[in-house]
């Protein structure tokens, strides 16, 4: 990173890399983890602003693809959703069709999660002959050109609240190509593409070019492998509600799911002191060490009298202000 | 005596063609008549009998006892014959009304018409007469059949003296002066009543499962390529013999040959039997228009049993195509018939009596083999007992397309019992007529009844009778087939199950995969459209535009798979 960076980042979450600076979620980082050791699908979920996606970023994603109970990693995949909004969506779309570059901006969830597999190479030849796409190919596609085997991933989705801006019909579909991707076996759909290609091969055998070959036939080596697929699903409470729709396809949904709370005080503390200890040139202020005294008067301000925790969105505002001011005495020093 | 009613027997005697005679030898005639009357003055007071009346010709008779009557007719006749005098004689028991030295009623009039009957040399008796007579005397009589007489509403039966030196009138004799039926006199309206109720008492029949339809080689034809549009029906019996006089050295026979006998001429000549059995396999869809649809027609009329006399599969295959549930069985000569399942209206039988081309040997096709059937038939293996027992449980049968001029009709009727029956109707096909003498023979022997109508307005008018009654047999349930769902659902914009189970049906083993191919494409056009219609990428009319051609494409394609793929 060239870039010099807050040791605070406010009220923006942290980002993926961020982890160094990123403290006092210890306890949350390594129960999600246990969770997802022990379950496929797990929902964290939390009030706005209490740090799910910098929980995500700066703490799950490094802690996941380092869990030292997993002998081979799993694949990681993170997805952020964002909403939609219909009439941006059709001021961006009007009269373009498909193909529309500006499509881009407004793409739905079902192409997100496709293209968070795919990457950076959407060409991938069409293996099976399906109608439509299947989450479960795709994956099972990424895993082998990423050559992770046992095939197994982790898709981590943030913002999960927003899928439910779409219109019914595609969190409908979106929540089918789910469960598909639950099915260790190959689901119905799949078989069924299988019986496709056969018929095909039989028909007209295709002509590939020999590296295409060579990944196709990697990949229909790998279709009876089974897939090992886990959710972390990422949304706010006041939203929780809305993962009801997708009972119908995932009646497991809140079997398992994690509150993420503000700071107790012992955490407030170590994401107030640790960041400015840190040592390093990457950071916009030098190194600095909060008093004792000065601690006290900050927690003491941001601790709610009640129950004695501190909101991590305050908790930031004031330190990255405290940053801000030691920036300054650091200028006026030199 | 004098004006009052007594029961007694009437005779009548007159001299046959008086006034012929009289016309060609007026000398003779005045000898004859003078004969004629002595011999009566003699014969009847000595057998306690009264001359009533002399009338130019003839004369009255009349008898306190029949045994009397029937003795003085025989002496009478015998001292006629012996004086070379042409006399008829014929009697009838009945009330009858003295009055001026003269006698009236029913009893005179049906004496009367019994002698009209006879021809010279006859001595002829009303059944009721030959009822009070019949275990008193020692002579012979033959039944004539049951006439229908002029004016007097009850059938009556007719017997003659057998005795060797008395004539018996011969039916085609009897016919001319028979004097009944006078058809001119029944108007148009009164005719259409009659063949009414006709047809109702049928189809009475048929309800109460009393009438069995027997179906005859007449009652299958093809339409004679010669005659184009017009469908000039080939019966089966002159396809063959047309058949058979093609092949070299065929011999010209008869005009009109039955079916036995010009299959057996066709099947004895080399590859003939080739041939039969080529023709034997007709379809259903090779024969005329008018066919198929008097098949569909009889194939809904509920009758429980229908027997036919053609032995191939033709009617079990009308019935199928119609969707009649029903059996199928055959007769065969050289087995066992197993008795079939119970028949009734809901699952009819179809019994080919002559055999079935599944068993080619059991077919009746030549005449040796009609021997052999008709030796089986009245011995050994007799029809099953199923049907027989609706054989003779039937009040009515109906032949459609029998030739009752060949000459195995007669012992086809005796094998079904025909003969016992309140009343049979039959009908001839248009271009086979019927010798007169047969349908006497056939109307008084065997009481068949033929109706004066073509088989096909038969054939229509009971079925319109019979869906008037609401009688008319249940088809089964067209099956649907999965190309008939697949465009209800394509119609009805369900476009993805059309598409799922269109998929299911190309994804079959040993199916073209340029099918499945286009569907892939139509498979992604839906998804996409789907997509683009939740998100109004498209104005309503846009999207609309391209539904229809998504849907055209899929119409397009269920019909160029439904010709290639069998569902």
């Amino acid at each position: 990173m060239s870039a010099l960076r807050s040791r605070y980042p406010g009220l923006r979450p942290f980002d993926i890399g961020e982890q160094d600076n990123f403290f006092g979620r210890q306890e949350e980082i390594e129960a999600i983890c246990r969770l997802l050791d022990l379950d496929k699908l797990i929902v964290l979920h939390g009030p706005s602003g209490m740090g799910k996606s910098s929980l995500i970023n700066a703490g799950i994603l490094p802690a996941l693809s380092q869990m030292r109970r997993w002998e081979v990693p799993y694949h990681i995949v993170p997805i952020r959703f964002t909403n939609y909004d219909p009439e941006f969506a059709k001021a961006r779309f009007k009269g373009k069709g498909e193909g529309n570059p500006d499509a881009d901006l407004v793409k739905d969830p079902i192409d997100r999660f496709i293209s968070a597999c795919v990457g950076t190479n959407p060409e991938w030849p069409e293996v099976i002959p399906m109608p439509k796409e299947s989450f479960w190919i795709r994956t099972k596609q990424m895993l082998v050109e990423e050559g992770i085997r046992p095939l197994r991933v982790i898709f981590v989705l943030d913002q999960f609240e927003e899928l439910f801006t779409y219109p019914e019909p595609r969190v409908d579909e979106f929540a089918e190509q789910l469960e598909e991707l639950f099915h260790q076996v190959m689901p119905e759909s799949v078989r069924r593409g299988l019986e496709r290609k056969r018929i095909f091969d039989a028909d007209a055998p295709s002509v590939q070019e020999p590296e295409e070959d060579e990944k196709l036939s990697k990949f229909l080596e790998t279709i009876e492998e089974p897939l090992d697929v886990k959710i972390l699903i990422s949304m706010r409470s006041d939203k929780l509600h809305y993962l009801e729709r997708l009972k119908p396809f995932l009646p497991e949904m809140m079997l398992n799911s994690f509150e993420l709370r503000s700071f107790n005080p012992e955490q407030a503390r170590r994401a107030i002191v640790e960041p400015a200890l840190l040592e390093g040139s990457g950071y916009i202020s030098p190194q600095f060490q909060i008093e004792e005294s000065a601690l006290n008067e900050i927690m003491g301000f941001l601790e709610d009298k009640l129950t004695r925790r501190v909101d991590p969105s305050q908790l930031q505002i004031v330190c990255q202000h405290m940053e801000q001011r030691m920036i300054k005495k650091d200028v006026q020093r030199n | 005596m004098r004006d009052s009613r007594k029961l007694a027997t009437i005779v009548f005697a007159d001299i046959a063609g008086y006034s012929a005679m009289m016309q060609a030898d007026e000398e003779r005639a005045m000898v004859t008549i003078d004969q004629f009357e002595a011999i009566l003055e003699k014969e009847v007071p000595s057998n306690q009998g009264e001359i009533v009346q002399y009338f130019g010709d003839g004369a009255l008779l009349a008898f306190e006892s029949a045994t009397d009557a029937l003795q003085a007719s025989i002496a009478l006749q015998e001292a006629f014959l012996d004086a070379a005098v042409p006399v008829r004689i014929g009697m009838h028991l009945g009330d009858v009304l003295y009055k001026n030295n003269n006698v009236f009623g029913d009893g005179v009039n049906i004496a009367s018409r019994v002698e009209s009957l006879g021809i010279p040399g006859s001595v002829l008796l009303s059944k009721t007469v030959r009822d009070q007579v019949k275990n008193k005397v020692n002579f012979s009589l033959s039944s004539l059949g049951t006439f229908h007489f002029k004016n007097i509403t009850e059938k009556m039966e007719v017997f003659a003296v057998d005795n060797p030196r008395f004539a018996i009138p011969r039916p085609d004799q009897m016919r001319g002066k028979l004097e009944v039926p006078k058809k001119p006199q029944v108007s148009p309206a009164e005719k259409r009543e009659w063949e009414r109720y006709q047809m109702l008492e049928i189809m009475d029949a048929i309800e109460e499962g009393r009438c069995v339809l027997i179906m005859g080689h007449y009652a299958f034809s093809r339409p004679d390529p010669a005659s184009g549009a017009q469908e000039t029906e080939v019966f089966l019996p002159e396809i063959l013999q047309a058949e058979q006089q093609k092949l070299p050295g065929a011999y010209a026979e008869e005009e009109r040959p039955d079916f036995f006998t010009a299959a057996q001429s066709l099947i004895a000549k080399p590859g003939g039997k080739r041939k039969f059995m080529k023709l034997a396999d007709i379809k259903l869809n090779e024969l005329g228009k008018k066919q198929q649809e008097r098949f569909k027609l009889i194939s809904e009329i509920p009758f429980d049993l229908i027997l036919s006399t053609y032995p191939f599969d033709l009617l079990h295959e009308a019935f199928s195509s119609n969707r009649i549930t029903h059996q199928y069985d055959y007769y065969s000569y050289l087995h066992e018939s197993a008795d079939p399942e119970p028949f009734d209206a809901a699952e009819p039988l179809i019994y080919n009596l002559f055999g079935s081309t599944r068993h080619k040997e059991s077919m009746v096709i030549s005449l040796e083999r009609l021997y052999q059937f008709i030796f089986a038939v009245l011995g050994a293996r007799q029809l099953p007992k199923l049907i027989q027992d609706k054989v003779q449980q039937a009040t009515h049968l109906v032949f459609m397309g029998t030739s009752f001029d060949d000459w195995y009709m007669k012992l086809l009727l005796r094998v079904l019992k025909v003969h016992e029956k309140d009343i049979s109707y039959a009908h001839t096909p248009g271009s086979v007529g019927l010798r007169a003498y047969n349908q006497s023979f056939f109307e008084s022997n065997f009481h068949v009844t033929f109706l004066n109508k073509k088989i096909d307005s038969f054939v229509k008018e009971l079925y319109a009778s019979c869906m008037e009654e609401g009688i008319l047999r249940k088809k089964a349930p067209k099956p649907v087939t999965e190309y008939h769902t697949l465009r209800t659902l394509v119609s009805k914009y369900r476009l993805e199950e059309a598409l799922d189970r269109m998929d299911s049906l190309l994804l079959k083993e040993n199916q073209p995969g340029r099918f499945l191919r286009e569907l892939g494409d139509y498979y992604r056009a839906f998804h996409k459209i789907k997509e683009w219609e939740t998100y109004e990428r498209y104005s309503p009319e846009e999207l609309e535009e391209k539904w229809q051609t998504l849907r055209n494409n899929l119409f397009a394609l269920i019909d160029k798979v439904e010709t290639q793929v069998p569902a």
